[in-house]
């Protein structure tokens, strides 16, 4: 059973990127491209042949192949079920270290293309996620005292009612700074736009700026299984575990559903940020997230 | 020869020996708090750094942060009776991470010097593409970085997250004082994680990846055999040292939270299956007979990129170092460009982070100390009268002083 919901949220993934892209085409009053575009993207992507930039070296070569395999051993760690299995292994830091790891990597393929703009971005990216990491640290260190469990599944599963019932403030404080991280570091707008088509305005996508064929499908899929896994653990962050099994996994993946409209309306009635204020929210995040400790701490 | 330090310390404070719970209290809050200055302070330096061997330096301050934190989180669990084998899974991590570093920071440090022997500089800004030219350097020296930049699967990894067990174990316990610091150890090991994956990714990515800058760089070729098996002896001993260091802790705590670590360990490991997985699909899906082509760099369609577009290292962490400016007060030199504005070729700009320690202690101190010796220069006057005469002073008041005592 557990196997068999980590293929449906492999498969799943590109859909909840449909999901986003369609609230933003109906609040924009266009029919839209469809909740499957992106299955039909990654296949044509996936036949053509690779394009390297002529300076590249073999770290170009692997860069997206090995970001991606960052990012699905994190998912099949990630208790999609509600817990056992792997997870209750899995210390919480490594979950977050593995996604460290995949951009670590993509920002090194990038830096190897060797040009202005793949600079641009590896750069920002690397300060985004410097000061988003500090959020999540802060964020998982309220998680563990909460629910006195340092291994993935427990710190996501050990979220009671009567936790939201003693320990509303923090609670929702918490949640509000793991949104914050969840929009940086999916490049979400406000701080970064996935659509934009100028490269002095990217981040993230600056960064594939070079990529092709094969190595972009793996970005693609890469960056909607990173998605689904950051919305599936906001969703845990909220819903009390009301048992493991397929209910969990239902509710689990129709909160992302959930998640990724809320996605696409924020993307629709708001424009990105300056560059500047993006690390000062963020640092404001890692604020609200500390005043949660202390309030949960003190009261 | 960094951690020797670390020796001396543990001979005087033995953190399994008898010591009262007063002195582990002392003990371990100076080290947390040193620590935590050092480990967050040393990679904020590193990452400005033009030099490559001073970025190194750096990073070595940070990681003795890292093991002062280790170190003082065990003292305190001790103290606070919290656990035995929690503190020494925080020792162990700590001790691991020693030996982890020492095998990683000398295979860079050879590889930093395979750089200077081969272009004549170690300046960032002037170096790049050397990948290319010096493949098993570089390869070598990218294995190291990603460990050292603390991600899973190399045993840099191990021991930071054997303290992150630890840290977040101690929250689990409730006692406040040891909450505190538990919180105070996971937000600086989170914020050194993110910066040093930084440093890193600068050091690799603008001495070996992209354009070479200079013409030294473009001109190099690779370090004689001898240089990088030395490197490649110390890869291996890293690499031995991911089952090693999952040993070693399991040794020392008596298997406490190690199926934890082993789970890192061997999650690392199918990382690194998935990665071979994904490189043979792509192989597999693509048409036969043209699986790559090359092409130029994307440069918004303009045709002929040359190395002075590529990002430069200082420019890469330059929206970082600015953030902290206000802690590393980096000098700018900004040379601004005279003549026709439409053609801006004069203009230039540096950037330029000193060591904050060497600027606001050392030198004033050391001053200060100059300026107090030149007065006692007024004493050496050349005359050797003028020297008995002092002798003689000074055995007369060592006689009073002898007498009077």
């Amino acid at each position: 059973m557990n196997i068999l919901s980590i293929i449906l949220a492999a498969v799943l993934s590109p859909f909840f990127i449909g999901v986003v892209n369609q609230t933003k085409a109906f609040f924009a009053g266009r029919k839209g491209p469809g909740f499957f575009r992106l299955y039909f993207t990654i296949g044509k992507l996936l036949r053509k042949s690779r394009m390297l930039p002529e300076n590249s070296t073999w770290i170009f070569d692997i860069a997206q192949s090995a970001s991606l395999a960052s990012v699905a051993v994190a998912v099949i760690i990630f208790p999609w079920t509600g817990g056992g299995g792997v997870s209750s292994f899995v210390p919480v830091a490594f979950f977050f270290y593995l996604l460290a790891a995949g951009r670590f990597l993509t920002v090194l393929g990038a830096l190897d293309a060797g040009n202005a703009f793949e600079g641009m971005g590896s750069s920002r990216e690397v300060q985004f996620s410097a000061f988003a990491e500090i959020v999540v640290f802060i964020v998982l260190g309220f998680l563990v005292f909460l629910s006195a469990d340092t291994s993935l599944s427990g710190v996501l599963s050990g979220i009671r009612v009567e936790d939201w019932k003693d320990n509303v403030i923090p609670l929702v404080l918490v949640f509000l700074a793991f949104v914050a991280v969840f929009l940086s570091e999916n490049c979400r707008v406000p701080f970064d736009d996935p659509e934009t088509h100028l490269e002095l305005t990217m981040i993230h996508e600056a960064m594939l700026l070079d990529v092709g064929g094969p190595d972009l499908a793996f970005a693609l899929y890469g960056a909607a299984l990173k998605f689904e896994l950051l919305a599936a653990f906001l969703v845990m962050m909220v819903m009390p575990c009301f048992g493991s099994g397929w209910v969990h996994a239902a509710a689990l993946f129709a909160g992302v559903g959930l998640i990724s409209v809320a996605v696409g309306v924020i993307e629709s009635v708001m424009a990105r940020m300056r560059f500047l204020k993006s690390p000062q929210s963020l640092m404001g995040a890692a604020l609200i997230a500390a005043l949660a400790v202390l309030v949960f701490i003190c009261f | 020869m960094i951690p020797l330090g670390f020796l001396g310390f543990l001979r005087f404070f033995p953190l399994n020996g008898a010591i009262t719970s007063l002195d582990l209290n002392v003990f371990g809050w100076t080290f947390l708090a040193l620590g935590a200055v050092a480990s967050a302070g040393g990679i904020l330096f590193a990452l400005p750094q033009a030099n490559l061997k001073r970025l190194l330096a750096f990073s070595s301050v940070e990681n003795m942060g890292v093991v002062a934190m280790g170190f003082g989180l065990s003292a305190l669990i001790k103290a606070m009776n919290a656990g035995d084998s929690l503190a020494s899974l925080c020792l162990a991590g700590a001790l691991v991470h020693i030996l982890n570093h020492a095998f990683l920071k000398g295979s860079l440090f050879l590889a930093a010097g395979s750089v200077l022997r081969q272009t004549g500089t170690l300046d960032q800004d002037r170096l790049g593409g050397l990948m290319k030219r010096m493949p098993f350097t570089g390869a070598l020296f990218a294995v190291n970085s990603f460990a050292l930049a603390g991600l899973p699967p190399m045993n840099g990894f191990l021991g930071e997250l054997a303290l992150y067990i630890g840290a977040f174990t101690v929250l689990k316990t409730g006692v406040p004082v040891l909450v505190a610091a538990g919180f105070l150890v996971v937000v600086v090991l989170s914020l050194t994680g993110a910066l040093a994956a930084a440093a890193y990714a600068k050091a690799l990515g603008s001495t070996f990846l992209g354009f070479p800058r200079s013409e030294n760089a473009a001109q190099a070729v690779e370090a004689p055999r001898r240089m990088w098996l030395s490197q490649l002896a110390l890869t291996i001993l890293s690499i031995a040292m991911v089952p090693g260091s999952v040993f070693f802790i399991h040794i020392q705590t008596g298997g406490y939270k190690s199926q934890m670590l082993v789970a890192g360990a061997a999650l690392g490991a199918v990382f690194i299956v998935f990665t071979v997985f994904l490189l043979m699909l792509r192989r597999f899906v693509c048409p036969r007979g043209k699986e790559k082509r090359t092409s130029l760099v994307w440069d918004c369609g303009y045709d002929e990129p040359t190395p002075r577009m590529a990002y430069t290292a200082t420019a890469f962490t330059q929206p970082l170092a600015d953030f902290f400016r206000p802690l590393l007060r980096s000098r700018r030199h900004l040379i601004a460009f005279k003549g026709d504005p439409a053609k801006p070729t004069d203009a230039a700009i540096a950037a330029e982070t000193d060591d904050i320690a060497i600027r606001a202690l050392w030198r004033p101190l050391f001053t200060k100390f100059a300026r107090l010796f030149q007065r006692a220069h007024l004493l050496q006057n050349g005359s050797l009268h003028f020297y008995i005469l002092i002798i003689h002073i000074a055995v007369l008041v060592l006689l009073v002083f002898a007498l009077v005592s």
